[in-house]
């Protein structure tokens, strides 16, 4: 019995330690005995099992939660426990097929089976549903529906499973076997539904923001040729202004009528103008709705495009994605500090490879540069570190592209390489 | 140092000319102007069967090549050769003098203190200048960003790491995080005693280590950032260490 429930238990968290890639501490270790293996063994000598199985799934999720401060935690929580359940039915199964009616060969299936199912869960399973970055409302359906399997898992095998029944054991192992892989297809659906939504999504932002620019370029278009339809008013009225010798009259007039009026189509066609040599068309999407937004903060955006840009080697989705969280960045980092500039440069490097730069300056020089990534770090309070979080997940995908991020003379430097 | 001007504009030709020829600098024997042009394809000429070290450029040349691209030029001719930009585009194109042809400076012209700017960098010019010719580059890391090199300073870098699934090092320094295509081994062989290969993924600076745990085979570096030692390194980097006894054990 002893020798069962320390089996389960080392199984169990080696398996949470190693879907969850963390890496145990020591005080991790005491606090998963203290918390969890220790009171759910007494529990399970002293009250009925069932109860037993509870504590220690909500204990658990519990810990497991603390550590990673991430809800699709518990989710895997429930998918252990149910690779457990399943694996040993699966070894029973086995057993009996085979016909060797020891306890050892049964664990060594058990652990066998646990084991790999464990790894082909988080290689074709996990891995994708991290790289969703699922809202919170669709986490919270999956950790539902998950208790709820797991619910009914266990009181099938302490219902039915009591008696050691070959006949019932085969027909609960194949119940299972069904229910599982309906559950999986349901599931991989319905990720691949909203993969699709996703997709969807970033193509609109990227079409509103190329409609965006689009727009503004007609207004300079209209805006011009107003311009030009009153320009000899305003040459006349300049004219007046000359003869009479009003300097302050022309000064005031200059400035606040004429310039005033003209900011604007001066501004949209500067803007037009940066993006000139910029071919790929959901980028110059994304950076002149930058420039709208940096303008609309009155932050001052520079972007250098001295040469032809016609195409990227990265998913542009993935591209604008990136590069639209690191601007953002850059600009909320700067909008604070009086006077300041933020640089974005598109530029060739040799052959085909494009780099990509994003300066601003920075307020605080003492940032530790290598936690900058990780998920809760932020210099701007919780939750802001998430953008980076997601970049360094999209570019994991990439292996021609490289990310440097560094300080130099007061400046907060991202080089983004795509070779 | 070989100097070459290329400048467009008459009177500002004749003060840069003037104001390098009064400058202390101009009192080192192997300082020399070696040409002043006033247009790009002058410079052309000059670099068919001549070379220079230092080029004063005037990015706004009324010629249908442009500063830029007689900037490309040079590099490529002299990846060595330093390019001074003189603009009034003030930082409209900052990073691309920085990224693109890896320009020393730019000097800002309409500004009152131009004259003192210009000997300034052309003082940074003559050291670099001279630094080159004595090879005093070991101590340093190179990071090529486009044109533009990075010397990253042994002592800043805390270590070299692989990441999990693709040719990509990632290297921790004081003031970055940079990543880069390359083999640990490689890497291995640019650097010097003060690095140790602790596993197949890491090379860390003995200097920076602030703690070790031999429990959980992690050492903790100054940066607090952690990385893995493996068994069949353990006594080597042991022993690597036990000269320094500030690092804690636990």
């Amino acid at each position: 019995m002893l020798l069962f429930i320390v089996r389960d238990f080392t199984l169990a968290f080696g398996a949470l330690f190693y879907l969850l890639t963390i890496r145990p501490t020591k005080t991790m270790l005491v606090q998963s005995v203290s918390f969890v293996v220790i009171p759910s063994c007494l529990l399970l000598i002293y009250v009925p099992q069932l109860i037993a199985i509870g504590y220690l799934f909500i204990a658990a999720s519990w810990l497991f939660y603390s550590f990673k401060k991430n809800v699709i935690t518990i989710f895997d929580v429930i998918v252990v426990l149910m690779l457990m359940v399943f694996s040993d039915n699966l070894a029973q199964l086995i057993n009996n097929q085979l016909n060797t009616h020891s306890v050892l060969f049964e664990t060594l299936w058990f652990i066998l089976c646990f084991i790999s199912l464990s790894i082909l869960y988080k290689i074709f399973i996990k891995k994708r549903l991290y790289l969703l970055l699922l809202p919170f409302k669709i986490q919270l359906l999956l950790i539902f529906i998950g208790s709820l399997t797991l619910i009914m898992f266990y009181l099938n095998v302490f219902f039915l499973g009591v008696q050691d029944n070959k006949a019932l054991t085969t027909a609960n192992f194949f119940i299972q076997i069904i229910y599982i892989v309906l559950v999986v297809l349901a599931v991989s659906l319905f990720i691949k539904g909203l993969q699709q939504m996703q997709m969807i999504r970033q193509k609109e932002i990227a079409q509103q923001q190329f409609f965006d620019y689009m727009q503004a370029l007609e207004q300079v278009n209209t805006d011009m040729q107003k311009f030009r339809h009153d320009y000899i008013n305003i040459l006349m009225s300049l004219q007046d202004y000359i003869e009479n010798k009003d300097l302050q009259g022309l000064q005031h007039y200059f400035y606040t009528d004429i310039m005033q009026m003209e900011q604007q189509t001066l501004f949209q066609s500067k803007m037009i103008g940066t993006l000139e040599n910029l071919e790929v068309v959901e980028l110059k999407g994304l950076l002149s709705s930058k420039l709208l937004f940096a303008n609309r903060l009155q932050q001052k955006l520079v972007i250098e495009i001295p040469q032809t840009i016609s195409s990227v080697r990265m998913n542009l989705i993935d591209l604008t994605r990136v590069l639209g969280i690191l601007i953002d960045n850059a600009i909320e980092a700067s909008v604070e500090i009086a006077n300041s500039v933020v640089h974005v440069a598109i530029l060739h490097s040799h052959e085909q490879a494009v780099v990509i730069i994003i300066d601003n300056p920075l307020q605080d020089a003492n940032l530790n540069i290598s936690t900058i990534f990780d998920y809760h770090a932020s210099s701007k309070g919780e939750g802001r570190g998430i953008g980076l979080v997601n970049v360094e997940e999209i570019l994991k995908n990439y292996p021609n592209v490289t990310l440097n991020t560094r300080i130099d003379k007061q400046y907060f430097i991202q080089e983004l390489q795509i070779f | 140092m070989k100097i070459v001007i290329c400048e467009d504009d008459v009177r500002q030709r004749k003060f840069l000319q003037s104001t390098i020829i009064h400058s202390s600098l101009f009192q080192y024997e192997d300082v020399e102007i070696a040409l002043v042009a006033s247009n790009p394809s002058e410079v052309f000429t000059y670099l068919q069967d001549n070379r220079a070290d230092c080029f004063l450029l005037d990015i706004e040349l009324q010629h249908e090549i442009n500063g830029l691209e007689l900037a490309n030029v040079i590099r490529e001719k002299d990846p060595l050769a330093t390019i001074i930009f003189i603009t009034t585009y003030a930082d409209k194109l900052r990073l691309t003098f920085t990224y693109k042809i890896a320009a020393l400076d730019f000097i800002v012209k309409n500004e009152p203190n131009l004259a003192e700017n210009l000997i300034k960098t052309l003082q940074i010019a003559y050291q670099k200048h001279q630094s080159i010719h004595t090879q005093n580059i070991g101590k340093h890391f190179q990071m090529k960003i486009g044109e533009y090199v990075k010397l990253i300073p042994f002592e800043d870098i805390y270590c070299f790491a692989t990441s999990a699934n693709s040719h990509k090092i990632k290297m921790q320094e004081k003031s970055g995080v940079y990543e880069f295509f390359n083999n640990l081994t490689d890497i291995e062989q640019q650097l010097d005693e003060r690095f140790f290969r602790c596993h197949r993924g890491y090379i860390v600076n003995l200097q920076q280590i602030q703690k070790i745990d031999i429990t959980m085979r992690t050492i903790t570096l100054k940066n607090s950032s952690i990385c893995y030692y493996s068994l069949r390194y353990k006594k080597a980097l042991m022993k690597a260490l036990s000269s320094t006894s500030t690092i804690i054990f636990e």
